[in-house]
């Protein structure tokens, strides 16, 4: 392969996956479609900072969601990565189908890995908690089978027994999400 | 900063006289509920502490839902919030403005609120609120899931 065919495979596919998504966003929306969506946005654990979150989301015809969202960071020997894992049902609360409440199940699993420096030793600690999910939805865009949406999510998770006196930590998830109907 | 601070003060009065005089204007004369709810809020430093038994003041919120559906929520944390509530078969959703408190301070920012309550005069209530507001230290979360009980009046 010579150099100078690079640059045009890359149009080409650039080209072919355009049309595609272009096709796949301006055709009519069926009623039984299902809708792929891109989420990104900001994530928070209780302390006012919010970082970087990235994920998918699911919407099966029924109106059912699921949703993956992914975060973490990497400072020295340690890295730190958390997966949350939602679904739920949207409901026609707020007098418009433009804004939904949200209530469903929220598993997150965390993993904490330290490496010294010295060694290649790895320490891990993995951690799973099964929740609840509270929020609300609202449709900010939609041309035919492509939306745009926002989200305001709180993951609550029992923090061990105390959740018979109502303790609960919280990951508060804003996102932004587009996506199309297939 | 004190200019600031006084203006802030004075737009929160002001909102809350724009918000408040309807809500309770005309619902005299028709059905007014009052809720009590209680559960742990989350003041911005982490999760909730257990609830305190008896409740404390902190883990108590008073609501009261006129028949125009204007709610008036009034507690430490979240705040003092003032919205519209929209009922669902038995599920409702809600959202407003008001002042937003946290362990960082008060500043003025908006919430939104979905929940359960049953029919009836006395009423089961379960209710979890999620409230954003800016100060002038930052931004503010709060939240709070909280259950009770309602009296329709």
């Amino acid at each position: 392969m010579t150099k100078g065919k690079k640059p045009l495979k890359s149009f080409a596919a650039i080209v072919i996956a355009s049309s595609l998504l272009a096709w796949a966003a301006l055709r009519p929306q069926s009623a039984e479609a299902v809708e792929f969506r891109l989420a990104g946005g900001a994530v928070e654990e209780g302390d006012n900072r919010f970082r970087p979150t990235v994920g998918f989301e699911f919407v099966a015809p029924s109106g059912l969601l699921g949703a993956a969202m992914v975060y973490g960071r990497h400072f020295g020997p340690v890295t730190e990565q958390t997966v949350i894992f939602s679904g739920g049902q949207p409901l026609d609360l707020f007098g418009s189908t433009m804004v939904q409440g949200l209530f469903g199940v929220s598993i997150i699993s965390e993993r904490t890995a330290i490496k010294a420096s010295d060694t290649s030793v790895t320490q891990t600690d993995q951690s799973t908690n099964v929740g609840g999910l509270f929020g609300i939805r609202g449709k900010i865009f939609t041309f035919k089978a492509f939306t745009i949406a926002g989200s305001w999510e709180s993951h609550l998770y029992p923090p061990g027994f105390s959740a018979i006196f109502l303790a609960t930590g919280r990951k508060q998830l804003l996102t932004l999400n587009a996506g199309m109907s297939l | 900063m004190n200019q600031l601070r006084q203006r802030l003060q004075l737009s929160i009065v002001r909102l809350c006289i724009i918000f408040l005089a309807p809500a309770f204007a005309p619902s005299i004369a028709s059905a007014t509920t009052v809720i009590a709810r209680f559960g742990p809020p989350s003041s911005g430093g982490g999760g909730t502490n257990p609830i305190s038994l008896p409740p404390s003041v902190l883990d108590t919120e008073i609501s009261v839902v006129t028949a125009a559906k204007t709610e008036i929520n009034i507690s430490i944390v979240p705040g003092i919030l003032v919205g519209k509530r929209f009922d669902k078969d038995g599920y409702y959703g809600s959202g407003g403005v008001g002042l937003i408190i946290n362990q960082s301070g008060a500043g003025v920012g908006g919430y939104a609120a979905i929940g359960y309550e049953t029919s009836g005069t006395i009423k089961f209530n379960a209710d979890f609120k999620q409230a954003l507001g800016l100060s002038t230290v930052g931004l503010l979360t709060t939240y709070a899931l909280r259950i009770g009980a309602g009296y329709e009046f």
